[in-house]
């Protein structure tokens, strides 16, 4: 639940009432009280951009009423949000018609447009091996919270895609795979092979560091470098394995323990030497 | 097929100091080069601190931005609603038959690109084709093969 501050609000979600913080969104209210919203193109570490309208909720604001993508939508005092009318259906139903259209193949969008009743769509497939919603999550974590803007989008309406500037070879990707996490519809793909990372979609390959202490490659040099940029100076980088990292941290610990352990054997010896003597 | 950079930096510094939008600078960059070359965008980027990714973004975006070098003299067709009931089509047809390539292209002798446009707000003159920024009212077929062959010949004369 919500904290009651200076900066809380009133809203009603499906006739329910409920205490949000002013610069929530709706759908991060939504989502606290248990609501199901589903949602493509959002994620919790990058700014909203509110591509793939699946997220659509009916909002009352006074005599207004109208469909808004919660993920964007900021709340506000006496808002009356209907996640699951009718109308919200119809909309999102609309919605999964045409990403069905656009990325027939895509489980994620299949899935999602089941849910809803959608089996197919009434709208013509351009491409039926397309699975990019160019809903722009790649894009945006690779711009905005890498700072690296490896990627992007080209061209406009029917011929927009997402992709490498002159469909070529990144010079500034890193290949930290931030894209293909965050895709919706595992449309990014990256493969390592031995010492070399491919990020086949974006056509570029990086090469590989292996781990100071076990050999394996973990990451890309270009990865690492690029960490190293971001951390102060005086912070050492290991370049270590996450799993050597746990175990030299477990190691740590265990040595940590047992100097505590011993220390503690040796008070209780010179406290049980003291009561010796004393008596 | 080197390109001089040389520019790249004028016209980078100006962006930032007049604080223009990139836009504007990929604008001027086209004025200065005649289309906007792969290298010059590069350098851009090595300059101003702007990703690759955004320029190329908004080069493929805007129609008027190119990344190819453009022909020697320019031919737009307007296929607005107005010109293509006043027979736009045929005179488009034409010059892209004549010409060998289709809009957007440049003929291989670099020396006309056919472009069309979407009305240029001079509806009572269509069908209207644009010579190289010249308005040409009330085309026909006739008259643009005309002009056509001027500017070959004109070419042919004063190669350079
Ligand atoms: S590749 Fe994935 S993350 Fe990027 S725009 Fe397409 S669907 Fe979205
Ligand atoms: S999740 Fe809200 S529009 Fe995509
Ligand atoms: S339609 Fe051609 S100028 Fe308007």
């Amino acid at each position: 639940m919500a904290q009651i501050t200076a900066d809380s609000i009133n809203i009603t979600v499906d006739g329910e009432l409920a205490e949000a913080q002013v610069g929530e969104t709706v759908l991060t209210v939504c989502r606290r009280m248990g609501k199901d919203i589903p949602t493509l193109c959002h994620h919790e570490g990058v700014e909203p951009y509110a591509a793939c309208r699946v997220c659509l909720v009916e909002v009352t604001a006074g005599a207004r009423q109208e469909l808004v993508p919660s993920c964007q939508y900021p709340v506000s005092d006496g808002l009356v949000i209907q996640t699951d009318s009718q109308a919200v259906r119809d909309a999102r139903r609309v919605v999964l018609e045409l990403l069905l259209a656009r990325c027939p193949k895509s489980d994620v969008v299949v899935d999602l447009a089941r849910r809803y009743g959608v089996t197919e769509t009434p709208y013509p497939t351009d491409d039926p091996d397309e699975t990019c919603i160019l809903c722009g999550l790649c894009v945006r974590v690779c711009e905005d919270v890498l700072g690296v803007g490896a990627i992007g989008f080209a061209d406009r309406g029917i011929d927009r895609e997402v992709g490498v500037p002159f469909d070529e070879a990144s010079e500034v990707c890193i290949g930290c795979g931030a894209c293909v996490a965050v895709c919706p519809t595992g449309h990014v793909c990256s493969i390592d092979d031995g010492l070399v990372r491919r990020m086949e979609t974006w056509k570029t390959e990086l090469e590989l560091e292996e781990c100071e202490v076990c050999g394996r490659p973990f990451a890309t040099v270009k990865q690492l470098d690029h960490i190293r940029g971001l951390l102060p100076e005086h912070v050492p980088l290991n370049r270590i394995c996450p799993v050597c990292r746990r175990s030299q941290a477990v190691q740590r610990l265990s040595e940590a323990c047992s100097i505590v352990v011993d220390n503690l054997g040796a008070t209780a010896g010179q406290d049980g030497i003291e009561n010796l003597k004393s008596l | 097929m080197g390109v001089d950079l040389e520019p790249v930096g004028r016209l980078c510094e100006s962006h930032v100091s007049n604080r223009t939008s990139l836009v504007m600078l990929l604008q001027e960059t086209q004025d200065k080069y005649g289309y906007l070359p792969r290298e010059v965008l590069k350098q851009i980027t090595r300059e101003i601190d702007v990703p690759l990714a955004r320029l190329y973004g908004l080069a493929t975006f805007y129609r008027s931005f190119t990344l190819t070098p453009r022909g020697k003299h320019e031919l737009c067709v307007c296929t607005g609603t107005a010109c293509h009931v006043r027979g736009a089509p045929t005179v488009l047809q034409h010059l892209q038959r004549r010409l060998g390539v289709s809009p957007g292209e440049t003929t291989e002798d670099g020396l006309f690109t056919l472009v069309t446009v979407n009305c240029l707000g001079a509806c009572a003159l269509g069908p209207l084709l644009v010579v190289d920024g010249k308005y040409h009212g009330k085309i026909t077929v006739g008259e643009a093969d005309e002009l056509l062959s001027s500017l070959a010949e004109a070419a042919q004369q004063n190669p350079q």
